[in-house]
């Protein structure tokens, strides 16, 4: 009991009590500027109705969309490729991860100027003797490349991890397959698929919620824009509480992409436990 | 529940989310705190920043200060106009605003409409010397809450080379000679991308480039309290027009732009021949050029159609009503706009000093500082309304929406007139 006493406090007071008060203050018209008064569902419905909010759910949905599942894919194949004992592993297992552990700010930077009009990027098509893209400032583009940059900078993380978990699975299988006549192929999609849903569960959750709560490399890239073509939903957030000083209706906000994030989860649990338990 | 049981209630909710927010930032290490006893006063400010600018707040602002204060300590959090706001809010929901706050033009109505700032008392009230329109925004009603400490006006930077080899012997008088001269001067590269863009119009804020070109037509965003929305007349549809009409004519584009860390970069390397930007990067390139020589084939402009325009930004320091030393607060308000502060501080940055004898001092560098002050009974600044905070940052997606050709110039002034409307609705 008294071990569990310091994380219990540490959860209490850092998250717990946060998160009550923001259930509390979203049914509030808290401004910072007087004392909150209580204005029942008006803050819920303001935001269903306001088509700023939903488009930024909406942005948020497709942004998660395109980077978890193609994040997952490179990293599990990355990840068996480095687990072939190939030469010079430790400096490309560093150079994987170094993104993850690079400041996003910092990042987001370096590929902003990467990415201007005349950016590397642009160069590089210029050389090709094809014409340049407006990466960040064509609102039908800019998405993509903010999906871009957040998937080079995942993939890091989820590679450690399936890496870690390919160290737990037992050579004898992959022995007894190759026996039977099984190739590279039906190894990986017989054994190393199956024995990797753990780490798959674990990595997708943490993707899912990563994904939904993406901010920095929006508000240093694109400040939302164009057009509130990468407005995510953290970024809306942050936009009506603090530019807007409408804290209470901010809160609701925050309220409705913390349901988001449980219903995704429990979904995913339920699709991926039943998966991992074999049925 | 009883009423005053569901007040303690919320009051304790919004203090521990304000709490968290607040300890939160003093975790990243700049909390900004009002200050109590002594005379201390604590600062929150956006401009100072940069080496000679600290030198200066904390050293000669600082010791005229504590000549009436001997005993305070002035405590400073350099802040960035970005997130300037941030910061406020969380300050205030924590009960921690600075007692000395630095804010943009347009600022003071949203925060003196909600009892933020203090009222300046009888002897900085009825300020004299200053260039009158930079009084204006330090203005709510018939009250006074701020001093100007600097401007930051647009002019538009041009390339007298370019403007000659293209022929264009006069500088343009209107918003479609300028649209004009940008397009007879840009240059495209044979696979796409510029060679030489007409006009740059990333170094100035678009939403400011708007509001400049709507007043330049004869136009206004709002009625003179600040609660009917007037921009969505003609003058705001051909303002808006004028800016997307330089990107569907190929002129510029919204990727198009140089470096931050370089200020009228494009022009200087001759990849633009057009460029409203502010006086603060011409001073800056001025000075950092070690001169103007550097600038030579740059000349300068203010924008004008029905009739000129200069658009003013710059920086308001004010008092916080909660201050608990307004007293000592306003002292160090007096010491940081003094005349010789101002200039110490604004000439390095390139900013202008915003007093009327000196606006053109030879002892500023900034080439642009003469036609400025020519000018100047032309000024305007953005807001004057108590819900600017709110509209400001709208303007911007509104009108990429335009200039990316993915919404007309006159649906996009009408969502913008609904949710400005919205916003001084909630007043």
């Amino acid at each position: 009991m008294l071990f569990a006493l310091p994380g219990a406090l540490h959860i209490g007071l850092w998250i717990g009590l946060p998160v009550v008060a923001a259930i509390v203050l979203s049914f509030t018209d808290f401004n910072v500027f007087k004392a909150p008064g209580l204005v029942g569902l008006d803050n819920y419905q303001e935001i269903f109705s306001d088509g700023q909010f939903v488009h930024s759910l909406r942005t948020t949905l497709l942004y998660a969309v395109g980077t978890v599942p193609v994040t997952m894919a490179i990293s599990l194949g990355l990840a068996v490729l480095l687990n072939q004992g190939i030469r010079g592993q430790g400096f490309f297992r560093t150079a994987i991860y170094l993104p993850q552990i690079t400041a996003t700010v910092a990042v987001a930077l370096v590929w902003s100027y990467m990415l201007q009009s005349d950016g590397l990027a642009n160069r590089a098509l210029e050389a090709v003797g094809l014409g340049p893209v407006d990466w960040l400032t064509d609102p039908s583009i800019a998405l993509f490349s903010v999906i871009l940059i957040s998937i080079w900078q995942g993939i890091g993380f989820n590679t450690l991890i399936y890496l870690a978990a390919l160290q737990g699975v037992p050579g004898d299988l992959y022995e007894a397959a190759a026996i039977d006549g099984a190739g590279a192929w039906r190894r990986f999609i017989s054994i190393t698929v199956p024995m990797l849903k753990p780490a798959t569960f674990f990595v997708l959750i943490t993707s899912t919620i990563g994904a939904f709560q993406a901010f920095d490399q929006v508000f240093v890239l694109t400040r939302g824009g164009p057009a509130y073509a990468t407005t995510l939903t953290t970024y809306e957030i942050y936009q009506t509480g603090f530019s807007d000083f409408r804290l209470g209706v901010a809160c609701a906000q925050s309220v409705v992409l913390l349901i988001a994030l449980l219903v995704l989860t429990v979904v995913n649990t339920r699709t991926m436990g039943e998966a991992r338990d074999g049925h | 529940m009883t009423n005053l049981d569901r007040r303690t209630v919320l009051r304790a909710a919004a203090a521990a989310s304000a709490g968290a927010a607040t300890l939160g930032i003093a975790g990243c290490g700049s909390s900004s705190s009002g200050s109590k006893g002594n005379g201390s006063v604590s600062v929150l400010t956006p401009v100072f920043a940069t080496a000679p600018g600290k030198k200066v707040l904390e050293g000669r602002v600082t010791r005229a200060f504590r000549k009436g204060h001997p005993d305070a300590k002035v405590k400073v959090d350099y802040s960035t106009w970005d997130v300037l706001p941030e910061k406020i809010s969380t300050s205030l929901a924590g009960g921690t605003l600075a007692d000395i706050v630095m804010v943009g033009f347009g600022w003071i109505p949203p925060f003196a409409a909600k009892d933020t700032f203090a009222e300046l008392p009888d002897s900085l009230s009825s300020p004299t010397g200053y260039v009158d329109q930079v009084i204006a925004p330090a203005r709510y009603g018939d009250k006074t809450y701020a001093l100007p400490l600097g401007v930051d006006p647009i002019v538009v930077a041009y390339r007298k080379d370019h403007f000659e080899e293209g022929g264009i012997t006069q500088i343009p008088k209107t918003l479609d000679e300028l649209r004009a001269a940008a397009k007879e001067l840009t240059q495209h590269k044979a696979g796409g991308g510029f060679k030489r863009a007409g006009i740059d119009i990333s170094a100035a804020n678009l939403r400011q480039q708007w509001i400049n070109a709507l007043d330049a037509c004869g136009g206004r965003l709002f009625n003179t309290d600040g609660t009917k929305v007037l921009f969505d007349s003609d003058q705001g549809a051909r303002a808006l027009e004028y800016l997307a009409g330089l990107v569907r004519d190929g002129s510029t584009s919204l990727a198009f732009r140089g470096t931050q860390a370089m200020p009228l970069e494009t022009l200087r390397k001759g990849t633009s021949s057009i460029m409203p930007t502010t006086a603060s990067a011409i001073g800056q390139t001025a000075v950092e050029s070690g001169g103007q020589k550097d600038l030579d084939k740059i000349g300068y402009f203010v924008l004008r159609d029905t009739k000129p325009s200069l658009f003013v930004g710059g920086t308001l320091v004010t008092v916080s009503k909660r201050s608990r030393n307004q007293e000592a607060a306003f002292d160090f308000l007096r010491a940081v706009t003094s005349k010789e502060v101002s200039l110490a501080v604004t000439d390095p940055n390139g900013y202008l000093p915003p007093f009327k004898d000196i606006s053109a001092d030879k002892s500023i560098r900034n080439p642009a500082a003469p036609l400025i002050k020519d000018n100047s009974q032309y000024s305007l600044s953005e807001g004057g309304t108590p819900a600017w905070m709110e509209i400001r940052q709208t303007i911007i997606p509104v009108m990429e929406g335009v200039l990316t050709g993915k919404q007309s110039v006159d649906k996009a002034l009408d969502a913008l007139r609904k949710q400005s409307e919205d916003a001084i609705g909630r007043i």
